[in-house]
């Protein structure tokens, strides 16, 4: 949902405390954010999420920029967030994700034709977690949160180029997946 | 490649322009329109779009918004100024720079250390030759007894006043009782530590004898090796003390002893 022209109002509606101005905004974006951090870690999105939208709250007042910088700045936010969960995680190391749960939404089988009579949303995201999680990430970013490749660059820290160059192997990996279980009894 | 059956993924390599790559990301492009081999591709990329409309519990969102409007309101907090966009870091860098202060610090406390461990080891002599040779010339500036590269310590730069007088006995080693030790040869010879060897030619006195009240110049204690002059006085390293020894130049060798103050000769050379 885009807010358009209303959305430097809300902004500065926002900035002062207005509630329904900090719901819209919350509305507008969470989707992509929670679709996007559901893709990445299934189990913690919307606590992530939650900690993404704290964290755009106590910086807001700073903001300055357009809708789409607003959707920039929001979700790398919350890839900070998620990188700093999968920082703190791995220190801990407690809660390893079992390989079940990441594979839980591929069905076995032959992936070409169920992807040609229709994959699911969730089959789909636990297909691209296979990748390597740098071309993961930018297919997600891409993808889920519907970002050019230039703002996908801005939000990873990355070159366009080696966005580029991510995106086309993450596609050609892809395809390589999805033939070799298509052909796999 | 690990199994066998991996050998048709490795074999395969499909191909795909980059306007056909981003139809398929912008979600233009259906399946049956794309390569055979991205059809698949096709379809989970479309599947996956779908994730970005994910909502999430009506509870959920009110808690959130609430807790917004609550930071909001108290203001920009200091915890959570990571909210600010990221600042850009150039190409290849993947960690900010390095704050300044904790860099500052480190340097400072390896300047201190440095510092320390050198006054250490020039207090015990452990430093190369010359090293401990400058070090002792600058500590003797302040006063401070430093031996120098030589073995001996660096003489006093300080000059007590005139007309202190120490008991001229003290500080004469065994064998040397009789002879006055660096004793100052007349006004004005202001050798200062380098006047360390006095021929045996000078004359201190008829009698050669330091004599209780004879005054001295401290300064003059620190005459370095005696390298075999004659009549070489109040070496440090000679075993023979060299406190008491030293005066204003204003006499010597009270009794009638008197210094001809041309005839010292001051044995610098090595």
């Amino acid at each position: 949902m885009s807010l358009g022209e209303h959305f430097d109002s809300v902004v500065d509606a926002a900035r002062a405390g207005a509630a329904w101005a900090v719901g819209e905004l919350y509305e507008s974006l969470n989707p992509a954010v929670l679709g996007y951090l559901r893709s990445q870690e299934p189990g913690d999105a919307e606590d992530l999420a939650s900690e993404a939208w704290l964290s755009v709250a106590g910086g807001i007042c700073r903001f300055q920029g357009s809708e789409s910088d607003f959707r920039r700045w929001v979700f790398a936010i919350a890839r900070r967030r998620l990188i700093d969960f999968r920082r703190k995680r791995s220190r801990r190391a407690t809660d390893p994700s079992p390989p079940e749960r990441l594979e839980a939404g591929l069905e076995p089988g032959d992936a070409e034709a169920d992807a040609m009579a229709g994959i699911s949303t969730e089959s789909s995201i636990a297909l691209i977690r296979r990748l390597p999680p740098d071309q993961a990430e930018v297919v997600l970013l891409r993808v889920v949160g519907q970002f050019d490749t230039e703002e996908v660059a801005e939000i990873t820290g990355k070159r366009p180029g080696t966005v580029r160059v991510l995106q086309h192997r993450a596609l050609a990996r892809l395809a390589r997946i999805l033939s070799a279980e298509a052909v796999t009894p | 490649m690990k199994r066998w059956r991996d050998i048709g993924t490795e074999m395969f390599d499909p191909v795909v322009d980059a306007r056909t790559e981003e139809r398929m990301f912008l979600g233009l492009l259906e399946p049956r329109e794309a390569p055979v081999e991205y059809a698949g591709v096709v379809a989970v990329l479309r599947a996956a779009r779908s994730a970005s409309v994910m909502e999430s519990g009506a509870d959920l969102r009110e808690r959130v918004v609430a807790s917004m409007v609550a930071v909001i309101s108290s203001g920009p907090s200091s915890e959570l100024s990571v909210a600010v966009p990221p600042p850009t870091l150039p190409a290849g860098s993947r960690r900010g720079p390095v704050p300044f202060l904790p860099r500052l610090r480190l340097v400072g406390a390896l300047v201190v250390g440095f510092l320390a461990a050198s006054v250490g080891l020039a207090f015990a002599g452990a430093l190369p030759g010359p090293a401990q040779g400058v070090a002792s010339s600058l500590f003797a500036h302040v006063g401070i007894h430093v031996p120098n590269h030589h073995g001996g310590a660096a003489p006093h730069a300080t000059i007590p006043p005139k007309g202190s007088t120490t008991p001229a006995g003290r500080g004469l080693g065994p064998g040397r009782t009789k002879t006055p030790a660096a004793t100052w040869p007349g006004r004005g010879n202001h050798k200062g530590w380098r006047d360390h060897r006095h021929g045996g030619d000078q004359r201190h006195g008829r009698d050669g004898k330091g004599r209780e009240g004879d005054h001295h110049r401290p300064s003059d204690h620190h005459s370095g090796r005696d390298r075999g002059g004659r009549g070489s006085h109040g070496s440090d390293t000679d075993g023979h003390g060299s406190r008491g020894h030293g005066g204003d130049g204003s006499g010597h060798g009270r009794g009638g002893s008197s210094h001809g103050r041309t005839n010292h000769h001051h044995s610098q050379g090595r």
